[in-house]
């Protein structure tokens, strides 16, 4: 499914806004998209992550790095280079911020009739986020 | 999304109750999308809903479903089984002692079979910066998330038979492939499509004990893979139009490590990377008019989040997958031996 951006600014504000108005409701997920801009963090810098800078190890302690990784398999970015001392950077470069995961704060149910038994039961309403893909996943 | 608009469990009948009053009510039943964001009283009384990403729609919208909720008569807000349909409430089993409104939850819950002493993975999708510093043509921070699942058995399968410092071990190619197909795919901006089993060019991932203590054993995790698919784009709900095949593929290398609990039996921590190229779109994945070569990285980490099973679950092969009813669901033989 194809989506159009959404601002970071205002993606805050609304998910800020969700949890306002959710206070009185029963949130219910079956699926949830993201699509969030990545946070700026001084440890995740994109030109350091395209440059290949060296980050820390991922190696356990008392482990001796082994040797590079042949990263080289016509990658389209030549400069991104996995290795031991890129591992760690391009990890956090792909896994998700505070920022990315604020949709999590809402309590979110997995199960649609659960949701409706709960909202039921405490005289609130129920909110669906329901997407093609699977739950909570957009896939 | 797909099982709620389509199929005639009581759940699902319950969502297209609603789903009917909705932004795309109308059309045969599981042949056009219902997705959206739907706000609605238990009763199956809709408040207001919407198909849109724009947070100021969408804070409209809930603010209008609230305001629809204080003028909704208490009397209609409740779960009742007059207020439900005979159509929903005659699908649902009857189970003496156990009340009709418990009995209605839905009939498939893929996270039912979740292995849940097996392991189970967290991916992570995203696009990496480009060779000339250019960013994407759209949605530049998007990311995505799945999950990976594996049996027992097959997560013992990533442990050499000697565990001994060096030891090395291929993971079984049933279980490197369906990796492959299923989770190092290009769904960074959204659904996507598995590949084929015959996409397969390369699916090679193998351990190595790097540490060995009398509970624990450390593996460093390598790999290379790489698949190319053809097939034809398919839309079930637009039979009739047009969409020639087009290449889409992907080539990835892999790092990291895990730590193997032998008390526990299960694995302590799983932290890997994938790193490489894609190309090519699917027909949902949102790549039509980003399809030349542009690196792409996939992190694979343990979870503990048991109720989302993953996108291609019904692909795994696993006994009863295509429609789960029957619980608990016992694999259909182990991947590792095939």
């Amino acid at each position: 499914m194809g989506r159009g951006i959404v601002p970071e600014q205002r993606t805050q504000r609304t998910v800020a806004l969700a949890a306002t108005l959710l206070v009185a409701v029963v949130p219910l997920l079956v699926v949830a998209c993201a699509s969030h801009q990545p946070p700026a963090s001084p440890t995740r810098s994109r030109s350091d992550v395209a440059a290949g800078s060296n980050a820390a190890s991922a190696a356990p302690a008392g482990i001796a790095s082994e040797p590079q990784v042949a990263a080289h398999f016509n990658h389209a970015n030549p400069a991104i280079v996995l290795s031991e001392s890129t591992l760690v950077q391009l990890r956090e470069y792909i896994l998700p911020g505070a920022e990315d995961l604020a949709w999590e704060t809402i309590p979110w149910r997995p199960s649609l009739w659960e949701a409706v038994v709960e909202g039921d039961r405490s005289d609130r309403p129920i909110l669906l986020w329901a997407m093609n893909g699977h739950p909570l996943g957009c896939t | 999304m797909f099982r709620l608009q389509g199929e005639d469990d009581p759940e699902c009948l319950y969502f297209q109750e609603i789903a009917e009053q909705g932004h795309y009510r109308g059309g045969p039943r599981g042949r056009t999308t219902r997705q959206g964001i739907y706000a609605f009283a238990a009763s199956g009384r809709l408040l207001a809903s919407i198909n849109s990403l724009d947070p100021q729609r969408v804070a409209a919208m809930l603010e209008s479903a609230r305001k629809q909720w204080e003028l909704l008569p208490t009397t209609q807000r409740g779960l009742t089984s007059a207020t439900t349909s005979n159509a929903t409430t005659s699908n649902a089993t009857a189970v003496e002692g156990v009340d009709w409104r418990e009995r209605m939850i839905g009939r498939q819950r893929w996270e039912w079979h979740c292995p849940k002493d097996g392991l189970v993975l967290e991916t992570t999708s995203r696009d990496l910066p480009r060779v000339d510093g250019a960013t994407p043509n759209q949605r530049p921070g998007a990311w995505n998330r799945d999950y990976a699942w594996f049996t027992n058995g097959e997560a013992e399968s990533f442990l050499p038979a000697a565990l001994e410092l060096g030891a090395q071990q291929k993971l079984p190619q049933a279980l490197a492939e369906r990796l492959v197909r299923f989770h190092l795919v290009d769904n960074v901006r959204g659904q996507t499509q598995a590949f084929d089993p015959s996409d397969i060019v390369t699916a090679t991932i193998e351990t190595t004990v790097v540490r060995k203590t009398s509970t624990k054993v450390h593996l460093r995790l390598t790999g290379r893979t790489h698949a190319v698919g053809s097939r034809e784009w398919r839309n079930h709900e637009r039979p009739d139009e047009a969409r020639p095949a087009r290449e889409r593929g992907m080539v990835c290398d892999i790092l990291g490590y895990a730590v193997y609990d032998l008390d526990q039996r299960a694995f302590a921590n799983f932290d890997a990377i994938a790193v490489g190229t894609r190309w090519g779109a699917a027909l949902f994945n949102g790549r039509r008019d980003d399809t030349d070569p542009a690196p792409i990285g996939i992190a694979l980490r343990l979870s503990k989040r048991h109720f989302v099973a993953p996108a291609f679950f019904q692909l795994y092969g696993w006994k009863g997958s295509q429609r789960p009813g029957a619980i608990p669901l016992e694999p259909d033989g182990d991947a590792t031996q095939r």
